[in-house]
């Protein structure tokens, strides 16, 4: 074989081998996929968007005391839903407010509860006094309700 | 001469890309948007109120939670009724604050004994957490 042929097949096998294109590695995008989907679930069951707040409630304990110049206004939430206002029954909330911004009462309250009132009621009776200017409202537990 | 094309493999999976893309988003909307707490327990229904003001807040309180049949546990552990007393002491020892994580059905008298007993042992300004109705 004569020089040049061979030479210029040498080149032809040079170039052949130089255009060999590069295994390419390609990643495989399932993993990551899988691992979003668990963060997304994860997220999703421990998040929580509800709009928590703190409040303070106070009881008989906690309390500072009247100041003694204001009488002590005694309300108890009957099991019924009715009210007793120093010992006089009421059948509602309203009938209680009126009473009292009729006496001009705004001293400190106390408030109890017979045995099967839910707190939720607790609170939206102390919501309602509030809104009516009563803020200082003293929960009074059933024993001390007893003694008094 | 005929010229046989070598078919182009287009290992780009375009049709997932829009799928991931929106699982990112949702994952990033989570994580920013809520808040990470501890689960409640299994059909508790929270005090809700419209009441607007907050008190103050506090880093770590010890969180009570009584359910709706008046039963005490802290931090998923059941307390006995006996020993509520001993658990405000040993939590107004360490200094910590408390709070209650109360469901709107409990008793409200049990809430009103337990309140008495925290401020007995010495626990100040013992705050009820309660679900905003906005």
């Amino acid at each position: 074989m004569p020089l040049d042929t061979l030479w210029s097949q040498r080149i032809r096998e040079n170039k052949m081998i130089l255009r060999q294109p590069k295994p390419r590695v390609f990643l495989s995008l399932t993993p990551l996929i899988d691992v979003v989907f668990i963060l997304l679930i994860f997220f999703m069951l421990v998040s929580q968007f509800s709009s928590w707040r703190n409040i303070e409630l106070l009881s008989q304990a906690g309390a500072a005391g009247g100041t003694g110049d204001e009488a002590v206004i005694a309300l108890q939430l009957n099991n019924s839903g009715s009210f007793e206002l120093d010992g006089e029954m009421i059948g509602s909330l309203g009938e209680v407010i009126v009473q009292l911004s009729i006496a001009n009462r705004t001293g400190p309250l106390f408030l109890s509860a017979e045995s099967t009132v839910q707190m939720q009621r607790i609170l939206d009776v102390i919501e309602t006094l509030s809104g009516a200017g009563m803020v200082d409202v003293t929960l009074v537990e059933p024993t001390v309700r007893a003694t008094r | 001469m005929m010229r046989i094309r070598k078919k182009t493999h287009s290992h780009a999976p375009d049709g997932k890309l829009p799928l991931i893309n929106i699982v990112l988003l949702l994952v990033l909307a989570f994580m920013m948007a809520g808040t990470v707490a501890a689960p409640l327990p299994s059909g508790f229904d929270p005090l809700r109120s419209e009441v607007r003001e907050q008190a103050e807040v506090r880093s770590k309180p010890a969180t009570l939670t009584v359910d709706r049949l008046g039963r005490v546990s802290i931090e998923g552990r059941d307390i006995a009724t006996s020993n509520v007393d001993l658990l405000f002491g040993e939590i107004s020892s360490d200094e910590r604050e408390l709070e209650f994580r109360v469901d709107a059905r409990a008793p409200a008298n049990s809430i009103i004994v337990l309140l008495g007993s925290a401020e007995r042992a010495g626990l100040k300004d013992v705050q009820i957490v309660i679900l905003s109705r906005e």
